[in-house]
């Protein structure tokens, strides 16, 4: 048995940060420990970004490739692995967005103006639809506002690791979040009703 | 329910939906995974225990503890033999001859007589 393989039981209970190394010296089980951790996570932030599935797996595969690539030269302690890995799908997603925009039929004169766009995506929605609703009135936003809020309100992530994740300030950070709010209450604030909210606030009352 | 509410309320429930990773996606992440992962590492070769191994690691290797041996083992011959050239030659050394006296080949006069 090589001297760096753990057993895989007690591989559960190892960092990210360990396990990477542990994948660079040849563990076998190393890379499946990871791929359950983090791989869902990007997928699902990269889908929040992207409102494209098949996209946003394709990221999710980029991303994980370019862990194993790195994990040879991976620095323990430097930085985490999944704010590492964050910033690989936010650079990705921004590459296909920005591709999308250049393929050919489709301008920026005709890309969906911020709001409009957005209140005609959750028109006539029901109550079931409501995260569906989120999605359209986040795939709205500008791009940074979009990750910034994704990262601190769905993903759960902290104004310092956002930044790190972004190549920007924590202030910065606070500013997208907060505007991004907004933007997004703006949106959604004309279909309290369709989205169920006007009967509980008659309930309350 | 206040707007900031409705909205903090849809962020809870993103949350809380994890996407499941595809069986397929799984498989390609992880045939990538298997094909950049460095071989493990073979296990160093443990030295060999006993005394020749300890005085090898003294010495610096083998190759090093056999060539004092064979100089060990040529002076060890040298003393208990005593060829005598090496013996003039030691006189000559410590000073107990001169360079008039010493020789180190056999008399051609002995040879020709001899023949």
């Amino acid at each position: 048995m090589p001297r760096d393989r753990l057993d895989p039981a007690s591989l559960t209970e190892v960092s990210n940060d360990t396990l990477l190394v542990l994948y660079a010296n040849g563990d076998p089980d190393a890379a499946r420990h990871l791929t359950g951790r983090l791989a869902p996570r990007v997928l699902g932030y990269a889908t929040r970004l992207l409102a494209d599935r098949a996209e946003a797996e394709d990221v999710t595969q980029e991303a994980m490739l370019r862990l194993w690539k790195v994990a040879p030269e991976w620095r323990s302690g430097e930085a985490q692995v999944s704010t590492w890995l964050y910033r690989v799908a936010t650079n990705l997603c921004t590459d296909l967005r920005r591709a999308r925009l250049r393929r050919p039929g489709v301008t920026l004169d005709e890309a969906p103006e911020v709001a409009d766009g957005a209140r005609a995506a959750v028109a006539g929605l029901i109550e079931a639809d409501r995260m569906a609703a989120l999605h359209a009135a986040l795939a709205a936003l500008p791009d940074r506002q979009r990750q910034a809020v994704v990262l601190r309100h769905i993903e759960g992530l902290t104004n310092p690791e956002i930044a790190l994740i972004l190549d920007v300030g924590v202030e910065a950070v606070e500013s997208l979040t907060a505007r991004g709010k907004r933007a997004l209450t703006a949106v959604l604030a004309g279909r309290r009703c369709e989205l169920g909210y006007e009967d509980a606030m008659e309930g309350e009352a | 329910m206040a707007r900031e509410d409705d909205l903090d309320a849809l962020f809870a429930q993103a949350a809380s939906q994890e996407l499941a990773l595809p069986d397929r996606l799984t498989a390609r992440i992880l045939a990538e995974a298997s094909a950049w992962q460095a071989k493990p590492a073979e296990p160093a070769v443990p030295l060999k225990s006993g005394w020749f191994a300890v005085l090898s690691g003294w010495f610096g290797g083998t190759g090093a503890l056999a060539g004092m041996s064979a100089a060990t083992l040529t002076g060890l011959y040298l003393g208990i033999v005593q060829p005598t050239p090496i013996l003039a030659l030691a006189a000559l050394v410590s000073g107990s001859t001169t360079i008039d006296s010493l020789d180190l080949l056999p008399a051609s006069a002995t040879l020709l007589a001899q023949e």
